[in-house]
């Protein structure tokens, strides 16, 4: 009987064995970067807006507080995003002919809300709360970034797991004084970790179970 | 960063944010075929068998979308309501729990306290600083913007106003300034109000009035 196989057949399934081998591991290798890098977490990209708003200018330049517009962060679990009506309380005034406020008048006048794209936001298995945060002396910057220095929003943190958990796991050096959760450039001379832990007896912080899966997935 | 690096990618975006959901599920399957070759000499067949529709359902399990579920959060659009909102604003003639006392607060001045004060002079500057200014001369950041010049508190008309008068203001606005009703609770409306008094205060008072202390700090001052 003739053979079936050449002799090189033997190498070319070796060849081909190894391929497959180091297909897989390549695969396996090209998961894990793109499971960690900003094209998953949405890091740094911004979205395109009805209105082109810049924190830069309200928030940096004018120094506005964040709370004159997010108004629920340190009562609810939502930040809030502001109503036309926040908006209107100065473009009622300001900039009233202006081409890129159109959309925020024709809001007012119709009665309807301006859809604003959202740009961060976690999958619906997280439980997240803002006020149990920000009444814990956790300041905006730690999760947001530098907002005050955003023509537009982008997500400056990735805000994955492990970054909450990151702080879960030791939160004291994290803390400052409740009367500094929107100072976007609040520095602190001293020990970070023994204003921290004051802090956490002050607020009555409870670190130890912050770890736990049913903290955040309930 | 910017809007052209995300239209002109948007596309592949999509698809390697689509690969990366299915990552975790992959990975699971490799481990399955690297096992395969102990399992060939055996009844591979029935293996095969097994093994295949266990990896079609990781697959399918791993790629579904349970980060967006089908439940209503807080300021999204709604396909429910007539209105399109999630959030709805409650029939008229009813009142929330708790609505009335929040209210019975604005008929009696609370107490004068450091505590009030404080938070007066906080809720103050989240709201009020941008136009009326920190030391209430009418000279916040929007002001020099070209907002209209809204008076200095220290105004004697001000000055002499009841306590109503700026309880009023708030609520219902006032001229050019809007409402802050909504913003701003009835108890903090009283803490406003004792921190533009304690404004008007430090804007008229006597320097040698101030605690010994006090005057020679303000005195070192440049
Ligand atoms: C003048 C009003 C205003 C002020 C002040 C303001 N914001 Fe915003 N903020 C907005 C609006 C409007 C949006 C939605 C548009 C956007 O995403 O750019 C927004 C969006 C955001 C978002 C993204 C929400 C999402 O998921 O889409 C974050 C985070 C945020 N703001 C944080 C802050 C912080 C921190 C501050 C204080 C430094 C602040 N904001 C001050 C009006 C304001
Ligand atoms: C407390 C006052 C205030 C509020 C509230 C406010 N703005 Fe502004 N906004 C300003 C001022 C002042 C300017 C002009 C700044 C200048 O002239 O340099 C401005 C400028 C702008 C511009 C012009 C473009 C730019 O950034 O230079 C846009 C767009 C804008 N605002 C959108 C909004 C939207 C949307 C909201 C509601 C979420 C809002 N603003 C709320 C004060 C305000
Ligand atoms: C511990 C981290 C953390 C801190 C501190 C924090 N945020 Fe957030 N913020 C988040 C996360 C996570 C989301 C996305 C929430 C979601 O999708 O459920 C978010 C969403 C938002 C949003 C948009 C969606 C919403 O909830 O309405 C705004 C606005 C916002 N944050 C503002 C603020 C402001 C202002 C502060 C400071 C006073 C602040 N955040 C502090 C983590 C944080
Ligand atoms: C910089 C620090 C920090 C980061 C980052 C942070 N947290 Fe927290 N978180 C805290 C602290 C401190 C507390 C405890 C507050 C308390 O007990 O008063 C807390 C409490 C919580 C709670 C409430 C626990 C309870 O039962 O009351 C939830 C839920 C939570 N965090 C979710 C998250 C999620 C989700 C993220 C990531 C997006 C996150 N946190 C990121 C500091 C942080
Ligand atoms: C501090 C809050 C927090 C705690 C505690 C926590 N998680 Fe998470 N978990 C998150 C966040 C936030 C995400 C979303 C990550 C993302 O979108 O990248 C997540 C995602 C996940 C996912 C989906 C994985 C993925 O990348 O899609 C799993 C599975 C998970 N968590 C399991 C657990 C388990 C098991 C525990 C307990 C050991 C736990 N988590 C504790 C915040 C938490
Ligand atoms: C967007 C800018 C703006 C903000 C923010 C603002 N105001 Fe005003 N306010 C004005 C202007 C402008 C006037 C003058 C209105 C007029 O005469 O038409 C005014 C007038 C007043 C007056 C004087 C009324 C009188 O009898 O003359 C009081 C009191 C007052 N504001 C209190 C407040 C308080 C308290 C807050 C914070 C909760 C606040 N304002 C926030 C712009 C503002």
């Amino acid at each position: 009987m003739a053979q079936l196989f050449p002799r090189s057949a033997d190498m070319w399934f070796r060849v081909v064995l190894f391929l497959l081998f180091g297909g897989l591991i390549a695969l396996f290798a090209a998961c894990v970067v793109l499971q960690r890098s900003d094209y998953r977490t949405d890091e740094g990209w911004t979205v395109d807006q009805p209105v082109p708003f810049s924190h830069e200018h309200h928030a940096g330049v004018l120094r506005i507080d964040c709370r004159y517009c997010h108004d629920n962060v340190e009562t609810s679990a939502v930040a809030g995003l502001p109503p036309t009506h926040t908006c209107m309380s100065c473009h009622s005034q300001l900039w009233t002919g202006a081409e890129m406020l159109a959309p925020v008048r024709q809001s007012l006048a119709q009665g309807e809300p301006l859809r604003w794209n959202r740009v961060i936001e976690l999958p619906d298995y997280v439980f997240f709360h803002h006020g149990v945060h920000v009444n814990a002396g956790v300041g905006c910057v730690e999760c947001h970034g530098q907002v005050d220095r955003m023509p537009l929003m982008y997500k400056a943190k990735p805000l994955t797991m492990s970054g909450c958990l990151d702080c879960h796991q030791d939160p004291a050096p994290r803390l400052r004084p409740r009367e500094a959760v929107t100072d976007m450039n609040w520095q602190y001379e001293g020990d970070r970790r023994a204003l921290g832990e004051a802090l956490m007896r002050k607020y009555h912080v409870r670190a130890g179970n912050l770890t736990h899966c049913y903290t955040c997935h309930r | 960063m910017t809007t052209d690096r995300l239209s002109a990618t948007a596309l592949g975006h999509a698809a390697l944010k689509a690969t990366s959901k299915c990552s975790r599920t992959l990975r699971f399957l490799g481990i399955f075929r690297l096992a395969c070759p102990s399992l060939a000499t055996r009844s591979a067949g029935r293996w095969f068998g097994v093994f295949l529709p266990v990896c079609v359902l990781t697959l399918v399990a791993g790629c579904d979308q349970m980060a967006r579920q089908p439940r209503a959060d807080a300021q999204e659009a709604s396909r429910f309501f007539p209105d399109g909102k999630v959030n709805q604003a409650p029939p008229v003639g009813t009142v929330a729990r708790g609505e009335l006392a929040r209210d019975a607060v604005l008929a009696e001045r609370p107490p004068l306290t450091a505590a009030l004060l404080e938070r007066g002079e906080e809720r103050y500057r989240i709201n009020c600083v941008p136009c009326h200014g920190l030391a209430g001369d009418g000279l916040g950041t929007v002001v020099q913007r070209g907002f209209p010049r809204p008076p200095d508190f220290a105004e004697p008309r001000l000055v002499q106003a009841p306590d109503r008068h700026f309880l009023k203001v708030i609520e219902h606005g006032y001229g050019v300034m809007y409402s802050y009703a909504a913003r701003v609770k009835p108890a903090d409306r009283w803490a406003i109000v004792a921190h533009i008094r304690s404004l008007q205060l430090a804007r008229t008072a006597d320097v040698k009035a101030l605690p010994e202390e006090d005057r020679r700090a303000l005195e070192a001052r440049p």
